[in-house]
Parts: structure tokens; sequence; C-alpha cells
């Protein structure tokens, strides 16, 4: 087979760009959206009515929040949270480990899906199965953390009794 | 409060990562265009394709899976966008994709917080791996 180098650089070029105009149009609206979001403070909000669905993995009211802000946001700015909220004394070191865990799994899930799904995946998937995971393990992991009582295990399970 | 700011705020936003995402993407499809006309693509997809059926997944369906582990998904987005792939395969696909991305810049936030990068990839890869098992097998 003789390569046609002039249309395969053509193919690629415009295939390229025609790719990339297509993620922009989904990207630029999925980040006027989500600073929407953001200055509405809808998530502070969330935070406080979500936090009895996340307690069975260990995490406190003060860790709600962080959390929410990677599952949607993304991880930069969710471990931009938790570190503040480590640094303030919020957040014991056991729970930073469980929102790591959960995060490092499952984060960005708005901006994530959208580019797939303007591939052609199936959106409902991609969330619901990111999720089961994410929880499995932290779960897992707030369990390992309660029976062997790690330094400081006494407020993990503490809270685990609330 | 919303204002202007947060439109422009968002529009920045948005730009930057489109033209951040077109520096890797037009490349990395040129390049997989290149090597699809040239016939290594067609010859990598077929010794590899033993190991992505386990995923139910084309042997080229590897480019996008190895790019997107090492670089990020925007990386991954254009190699897909080259191949042709049908939408069972880009579901699979992207669900093992969003577990495990960008190990090399998101391994460096995730020790930001002094949490092991180690376990939590292995946990990344484990999942990714499994679900394109399971997907495979339920979908």
């Amino acid at each position: 087979m003789i390569l046609n180098w002039e249309l395969a650089l053509t193919e690629g070029f415009i295939g390229a760009l025609r790719g990339v105009i297509d993620l922009a149009k989904i990207v630029v609206p999925i980040m006027i959206g989500l600073e929407i979001l953001r200055d509405l403070k809808v998530l502070d909000r969330l935070a406080g009515v979500l936090h009895p669905t996340v307690k069975f993995m260990g995490i406190s009211k003060e860790g709600t929040f962080p959390l929410l802000v990677g599952i949607v946001f993304g991880l930069s700015y969710g471990s931009g949270v938790l570190i503040q909220a480590a640094n303030e004394g919020k957040l014991p070191r056991q729970e930073r480990y469980l929102i790591g865990m959960f995060l490092s799994l499952c984060h960005a899930i708005i901006e994530d899906t959208f580019i797939f799904v303007a591939l052609g995946a199936t959106p409902l998937i991609l969330v619901g199965f990111r999720l089961v995971p994410a929880v499995v393990f932290t779960w897992l992991l707030f369990l390992a953390f309660r029976r062997w009582s790690f330094a400081g295990g006494e407020r993990v399970s503490g809270r685990s009794t609330v | 409060m919303v204002s202007s700011d947060t439109f422009r705020r968002g529009l920045h936003k948005g730009l930057s990562t489109t033209w951040e995402l077109g520096k890797v993407t037009v490349p990395l499809y040129i390049i997989i265009t290149l090597l699809k006309y040239s016939g290594i693509l067609p010859h990598i997809a077929r010794w590899l394709s033993p190991i992505m059926s386990i995923f139910g997944l084309p042997g080229e369906a590897a480019v996008p899976l190895v790019t997107g582990y090492v670089l990020h998904l925007y990386a991954a987005a254009g190699a897909i966008l080259s191949l042709d792939l049908n939408a069972r395969e880009v579901t699979i696909l992207s669900l093992m994709l969003c577990f495990c991305h960008s190990l090399l810049v998101e391994g460096a936030i995730t020790r930001k917080t002094r949490i092991g990068a180690l376990p939590l990839t292995v946990a990344r890869l484990a999942s990714s791996l499994a679900f394109g098992i399971g997907l495979n097998l339920v979908l």
C-alpha cells in the first residue's frame, strides 16, 4: 500500500480541527455553567442536605463540602478546598484519606461525562458506574480505619456511631 | 453573586481549556491518521486485539486508552475521534478512562494532599480494568 501523505495530512488536520471545535462547543458552556454554580454557592447549601447520604463512609459535615466540590468541579479544585480545610484543622487525617480515595476515582463528573457524550458515549452509564466503586472503596477504607483504629482513630470510630 | 464577571471567567476557562486540548488533540489526531494510512496502526491493532477483546474493544482502542492513562482525557478524546469506534465501544472506553486518567498530573495533585499516590493509582487502575471487563459483559 502506498501512503498518500497529502490525503492523510489533510484528513488528519480537518478531522482534528472539527473535533476540537465540537469539544469547544461543549467545554465552553460547561465552564460557564460551573462558574455560575460556584458563584451561586449551590454546593455550600447542598453539602448540608447531602451529608446524611455520605455519613456511612465516614465523611463529616465539614468533609461533605470538599467532597462535593471535587465531584462537580474536579480534582484540583477539590483538593484545594481539602487542603484549606485541613490547614484550618477541620478535617482529621483519616477523613482526608477517605475523601482523597473517593475523589481520585470520581471527580469532575460533569466535564468528563460531557467530553465523552460528545464522542457518542451513554452519560448515565458513565456517571452511575463511576459512583459505585468510589463509594465501595471509600467505605472499605473507612471500615479498615475503624478496625485498625489508626492514630487518632478514636475520632473516626466515634463518628460512625453518631 | 452571579455577575458578568462569572460569564467572563467561564468563557475564559472554556477557551483556554479548548486551546490546551487543541495543542495535544490536533497533533495526536494527525499522527494517528498517518499511522492508520501507513498500515502501522492496523499492525499494532492486530497485535493488541487479544488483550483489548477482554473489554470488547478493537486492538487500536489501546491507543486512546494508554494516551488517556498517561496524558489526559482530552488527548484520549482526540485519539478516539481519529478512530472509527461505535457507541458501545466508546461507552466502554470512556468509563475505563473516567476511572483512570492523567496519572502523571493527578498523581502529583493527590500527593499534595499527603495521600499516597500509589494506593490510589492501584485503585483507579483496578476499577478501570474491572469495569471495562464488567461493562463488556452486561452491555
